[in-house]
């Protein structure tokens, strides 16, 4: 099991890498492996975040890790590789320079001409699970680093003039809680139910009964 | 003749002025009971079973806590099921839910359950009224007397505390909303104080865990977001928010009892305001836009739905410094 002392001095090259649009092979190799040892709670959190965006339908029980789908992708790739290769009929799709992340990748074949151009082939294919690699990155980041760090300015807000919150004199109706579990799990279900929990940890904290209030942890909908 | 009777009845006052004042004296201060509560959680060692109850619902739990060399150990398990079971060692608390990809292990940096040897009992007060109850009562064996936190406003909820007379331990508490209405009961039916407990009692059986528990630690970050107002007494837990995944944040508020966790996610698309509850929980959900930008914002208490909503009405994100 690779602990988090020892995966923090290597992550952080590695991520930083990721970040910048610089991770080699080698980095991306790192963050896989690492990656396995996040356990599911990362899993957890990036179905959460696949829902936010709507990228896909999230399936609780789609536990197919987020390695093994970039390691499917590079292997699919190396397969691709050496098919274009024997071929040498392939179609070169431009690379612009810039962000390789923001580019929309042609899949047509891939260059024979250079061995970079392998290579290059292999970090688009990755670029193009950039969504799911910056969500598990990002949850490594979480996972693996303490200490306070400023947060990335993704969520800064611009300015406070063009905040939109529709106000309501009427009370909202409640539902009970309960009827979560009827539903059908989709990834809202899922977060609030993460919410749920993470608030009844915290709470606990914060409540100055012992762990008993995490009794309520009981009673929240955790079907999954 | 008259005098005598005079004197007498004098003699008599000042016998009894001591008895008076002693009973004046045994009357604890309702603040300083509250304080002893708390402290005794982690202080004292105990083997209980107690039940959990709101709307339709019953669970039975077992705790047990003791503290051996300065360090607590505490562990609480579902009786009723497999649901869950929450141990805890030091600072250290791991959480097993029934989907073992639910089990984590959060590691605290300070030490949170100590942190009631400076309760702000003046912030308590900005919200409750702490009123001792002349009531009596007989939980779980042992006699208890009742304080109760009466909410000064609507933004909270009311809770009574059944504590025993000896120690000050919590054996009942009762939340109630404004009309009265029952909301959340936890009550024990059985506590043991000299439970004899062992370090093996709190450690993690072989293969009880399936999987590699992680720990995830929770990154502080500058938070970007603030309330325009919040209801008496209630003040945010940490100075700074903390970050739980890609561009979500978490902050937590409490006003010494109840507590309410906020958490801010970016989305794409907006969703429709929300509010959910169960027993006291409430949980409540709205998408406000900054720019271009959309958040869902969800809001998670043991407060009125009033309280939330508003709270939702009035978080906005911080000015530019």
């Amino acid at each position: 099991m690779t602990t988090s002392k020892e995966i923090d001095s290597v992550m952080l090259d590695s991520l930083s890498a990721m970040f910048d649009d610089e991770a080699s092979e080698q980095d991306l190799e790192r963050l896989l492996e690492v990656d396995e040892s996040l356990g599911k709670p990362m899993q957890a959190f990036h179905i959460i975040q696949q829902s936010l965006h709507q990228e896909l339908a999230v399936n609780a029980n789609t536990s197919v890790n987020l390695v093994s789908r970039v390691r499917a992708q590079i292997d699919q790739e190396d397969q691709q590789a050496a098919l274009d290769h024997e071929n040498q009929s392939a179609t070169v799709s431009p690379i612009g320079q810039g962000n390789l992340a923001s580019q929309q990748v042609s899949r047509e074949g891939a260059s024979s001409d250079s061995i970079g151009d392998e290579t290059t082939s292999k970090m688009k294919s990755v670029w193009s699970l950039w969504p799911s690699l910056a969500t598990a990155a990002s949850v490594a980041i979480v996972v693996v680093f303490t200490g306070n760090y400023v947060m990335s300015p993704d969520t800064v807000p611009a300015q406070v003039a063009t905040v939109e919150t529709p106000q309501t004199n009427v009370a909202l109706p409640v539902t009970t809680l309960s009827e979560l579990n009827k539903q059908p799990l989709d990834g809202d279900n899922q977060r609030l139910q993460t919410y749920l929990r993470q608030h009844a940890e915290q709470a606990t904290i914060s409540a100055g009964q012992g762990i008993i209030p995490m009794a309520r942890l009981v009673s929240y909908p955790t079907e999954e | 003749m008259k005098q005598l009777r005079m004197w007498s009845v004098y003699l008599l006052l000042i016998c009894l002025i001591p008895v008076f004042a002693q009973a004046k004296a045994s009357q604890p201060d309702a603040a300083q009971l509250f304080i002893d509560m708390s402290k005794s959680f982690s202080n004292l060692s105990y083997d209980g079973i107690f039940v959990h109850s709101e709307e339709n619902q019953m669970n039975s739990m077992r705790v047990k806590h003791e503290r051996k060399e300065g360090k607590e150990y505490e562990s609480l398990v579902d009786l009723d099921g497999q649901k869950i079971k929450v141990l805890r060692i030091g600072d250290t608390v791991i959480c097993v839910y029934p989907n073992e990809s639910y089990s984590n292990k959060l590691t605290i940096g300070k030490a949170p359950f100590d942190r009631f040897k400076q309760l702000d009992i003046d912030r308590l007060k900005q919200g409750y009224r702490l009123e001792l109850s002349d009531k009596m009562g007989r939980i779980a064996g042992r006699d208890t007397r009742v304080l109760k936190l009466v909410p000064k406003d609507s933004y909270r909820y009311g809770h009574e505390l059944w504590l025993d007379v000896k120690n000050h331990f919590l054996l009942k508490h009762d939340i109630t909303d404004a009309s009265g209405k029952l909301l959340d009961r936890i009550q024990f039916t059985a506590v043991n104080f000299h439970p004899n407990l062992q370090r093996s009692d709190f450690i993690p059986k072989k293969g009880e865990y399936s999987e590699k528990l992680t720990e995830p630690m929770y990154r502080a970050v500058k938070s970007k977001w603030t309330f325009d107002w919040l209801p008496p007494g209630f003040a945010l837990v940490w100075p700074n928010a903390r970050a739980i995944h890609q561009g979500s944040t978490m902050l937590l508020l409490s006003d010494g009892m109840a507590s309410i966790s906020v958490f801010v996610d970016t989305v794409s698309k907006p969703k429709a305001t929300t509010m959910m509850n169960m027993g006291a929980t409430m949980a409540g959900e709205k998408t406000i836009k900054v720019g271009k930008q959309l958040y869902l914002v969800t809001m998670v208490g043991e407060v009125p739905s009033i309280t939330i909503e508003k709270l939702m009405s009035v978080f906005r994100p911080k000015a530019k410094e």
